[in-house]
């Protein structure tokens, strides 16, 4: 026989006061209430809904708010279990709000625990300036790697517009009407020089950015074959062996990492070389 | 986001170091509020999330450490700075409806716009997770638009993203432009 005693009551009957007083709720605008659940979010804050003044429960669009300012929005659109999810937690999405399917409270429970995991399931991607402002890096290295080269008749302010027109974009047009694009601007007009960054994304991001770099390289080369790339990586450590390959491969070796000392110097070399020299007839 | 190791506690001295860090970086562009198409309201904007630079927070913390909005119907906007795995350190209110608050000064205000700071030093529910202080700038004001807020807490909080010019208001349903040309 197993009869409940006196100290599995006690406690029993303790847990149960406290999840009962862990729920509470606050004055929220628009004439609703918010209620406090004991449930904790992904950053470990409680998670709470709101009653409206006309009787519906909400979320007043947090979730989905959360997920877009998360950037993870897209990956919950395209959730192959989200139909599955919704259901068993009882959710029904309506204009971006996240309701429960009728107010049972046992369909109001799954619906608080649904939305209170909901979030866990996808990645936030904040914006990274490792993503963004590597090229803007190079372009800054380089700069002083150039300037001891500047014609030293130019005044200041000269000798700095002289280096950052090597540090410029170039564009390319092709005779197919596609344009490509240098990160920047060689004296060796068929020299393409492209700036690898996205060492920081998703493994995804990184493949498809390498992927898309490749790209400029190899359709100029379809139309010029004595078009030669360049490759300036912070750390080729930092991408998949497939991604390494591909570069190597379509630069033919002339790849810089600039975590390497003599990098920027190595870089302006590539920028100041003279065209070769054409034989005339 | 997915939180599968268990909360992590920050050092309260680490953290209170870190709330006086001056500045901390946003990393990843310009911060601009972008509108909410989805939702016929004009204060429905979101930040879409940056990470914070920040040199003092440990690194396992401060290379995760991000901003970002959640809005909702009936708070407004609320910003937030948080380390993953881990509650709020840092939070703007628009709203405050729920009688009145008292700031760390002593204050009262009613429904007003506020920050949060977690403090360690207080502790509530049952001494199991810190309580927070409420901040009131002087940048604050009634019903503040959601750009004032996030201006006010950037510049309260010394959070840079590398301009000088007040962060502008989305123009009505229309697109932001910016972030997607930032770095190309």
């Amino acid at each position: 026989m197993n009869l409940v005693n006196d100290i599995q009551l006690h406690l029993y009957k303790k847990i149960k006061t406290e999840i009962c007083d862990s729920v509470s709720y606050d004055i929220a605008g628009r004439n609703a209430i918010e209620v406090l659940t004991p449930f904790l979010d992904w950053k470990g804050a409680p998670v709470s809904f709101y009653i409206t003044e006309d009787g519906k429960i909400t979320d007043g669009g947090r979730i989905l708010s959360q997920l877009k300012s998360l950037r993870a929005i897209e990956d919950f659109n395209n959730w192959p279990f989200r139909t599955s999810f919704f259901k068993q937690s009882c959710i029904e999405e309506i204009r971006g709000r996240l309701v429960p399917i009728n107010d049972d409270p046992k369909n109001v429970l799954s619906y608080i625990q649904g939305i209170t995991r909901l979030p866990n399931y996808f990645e936030p991607k904040p914006i990274y300036s490792t993503v963004d402002r590597y090229p803007d890096r190079v372009r800054s290295i380089t700069i002083g790697a150039l300037l001891p080269f500047a014609p030293s008749g130019f005044p200041e302010v000269e000798r700095l517009r002289w280096a950052s027109e090597f540090t410029k974009d170039r564009s390319i047009p092709l005779l197919n009407g596609i344009e490509v694009h240098s990160d920047m601007s060689p004296r060796r007009y068929f020299r393409i020089v492209q700036i690898i960054s996205h060492a920081t994304s998703g493994s995804t991001d990184k493949k498809q950015h390498v992927e898309a770099k490749i790209l400029h390289p190899v359709l100029w080369k379809r139309e010029e074959p004595k078009v030669e790339m360049y490759a300036i990586v912070e750390t080729l450590d930092a991408y998949a062996s497939e991604s390494r390959a591909l570069l190597r491969q379509e630069s033919g070796g002339n790849i810089i990492e600039t975590c390497e000392s003599g990098a920027d110097k190595e870089i302006a070399r590539l920028l100041l070389e003279e065209p070769p020299v054409v034989a005339s007839a | 986001m997915p939180k599968r190791d268990p909360p992590v506690e920050l050092q309260p001295t680490v953290y209170e170091d870190w709330l006086l860090e001056n500045p901390k970086m946003v990393d990843g562009g310009p911060v601009i509020l972008e509108d909410d198409p989805d939702i016929e309201d004009d204060n429905a904007v979101i930040l879409p999330s940056r990470h914070v630079n920040s040199a003092i927070l440990p690194k396992d913390y401060a290379d995760i450490t991000i901003i970002f909005s959640q809005y909702s119907d009936f708070d407004g906007i609320q910003f937030y700075v948080v380390p993953n795995g881990f509650d709020y350190l840092i939070r703007a209110d628009q709203t405050h409806h729920n009688g009145t608050f008292k700031t760390v000064e002593g204050y009262e205000y009613g429904d007003y716009p506020h920050f949060h700071e977690l403090d360690y030093y207080r502790r509530e529910w049952n001494g199991k997770k810190p309580g927070t202080r409420r901040r009131v700038s002087e940048l604050l004001r009634e019903n503040i638009s959601p750009s004032d807020l996030l201006d006010a807490f950037m510049s309260y909080y010394y959070i840079h993203d590398g301009r000088t010019e007040p962060i502008q208001p989305p123009k009505k349903k229309g697109k932001q432009r910016g972030l997607d040309e930032f770095g190309k």
